[in-house]
């Protein structure tokens, strides 16, 4: 990795994620279920 | 809620309560620090994309595991998740470097199955017949979806867009036709194998 970026570099970017990855990023988050069992199995669910 | 005004705690705290718009509104905030830190050492837009959404994927099963305890330094915390899936795309490509196919040479035309004889080859027909009228037998929805990933070998971020659903809907019907299909063979005593 090249140690020579600088936060200027960063900041002239200007750039964003596409939309598309920003909506599954929301779709991700809406679907997710976490849940804590009283047995204290953690459990993960996405929901179709 | 003001969102302007919040400071990442609370909208954190909000995002957690329930409220999706405020983790929308997070990603907002930070959203062009934080492809800009990875697109300027990626150098390649769509695994930057990739990358960011893995990024925020860990964000999101961080909060709602309740593991993230930085209050207050939500964008250093998302720098480093992104700094950390960063190296690890660098490992991965340092392991297993990518080759383009050339002029004067194409993996492809290696790999390619003219050695199949006469018999194989009756066979290898006969199975892809079989399993063209398997998937024939699935849902409508999740036999499109299985036709636009394999035959016609869309992404699934296209396959939504086409068939106006989101990209998880997408992915879910792929997971049931796939889980179906495997069903079906099963039962139509169909092996993929020669």
């Amino acid at each position: 990795m090249d140690n020579t970026i600088t936060l200027k570099d960063e900041q002239d970017a200007h750039c964003k994620p596409r939309k598309e990855t920003i909506r599954f990023i929301l779709d991700y988050s809406k679907a997710l279920d976490y849940k804590k069992l009283k047995s204290g199995i953690e459990i993960e669910m996405i929901r179709n | 809620m003001n969102y302007l005004k919040a400071k990442d705690s609370e909208l954190i705290r909000s995002y957690l309560s329930g409220n999706e718009a405020a983790l929308e509104f997070l990603i907002n905030k930070h959203q062009q620090r934080i492809f800009s830190y990875i697109l300027i050492r990626i150098q390649d837009e769509d695994l930057a994309n990739d990358i960011f959404q893995d990024t925020f994927v860990k964000v999101i099963n961080t909060l709602k595991k309740g593991n993230y305890n930085e209050e207050g330094k939500f964008l250093q915390w998302s720098l480093r998740i992104a700094h950390n899936l960063i190296i690890d795309h660098f490992r991965r490509e340092k392991r297993m470097p990518t080759m383009s196919p050339t002029d004067e040479f194409n993996i492809f035309n290696v790999l390619k199955d003219g050695s199949l004889n006469v018999e194989a080859a009756i066979i290898k027909d006969q199975i892809e017949t079989d399993l063209h009228k398997l998937i024939e037998k699935l849902p409508e929805e999740q036999k499109e979806v299985l036709k636009l990933r394999h035959f016609c070998g869309l992404s699934f971020k296209e396959i939504a867009d086409q068939t106006d659903v989101s990209i998880n809907t997408a992915l879910g019907r792929m997971r049931y036709a796939l889980i179906n299909l495997r069903k079906l063979m099963e039962k139509n005593g169909v092996s993929l194998i020669q």
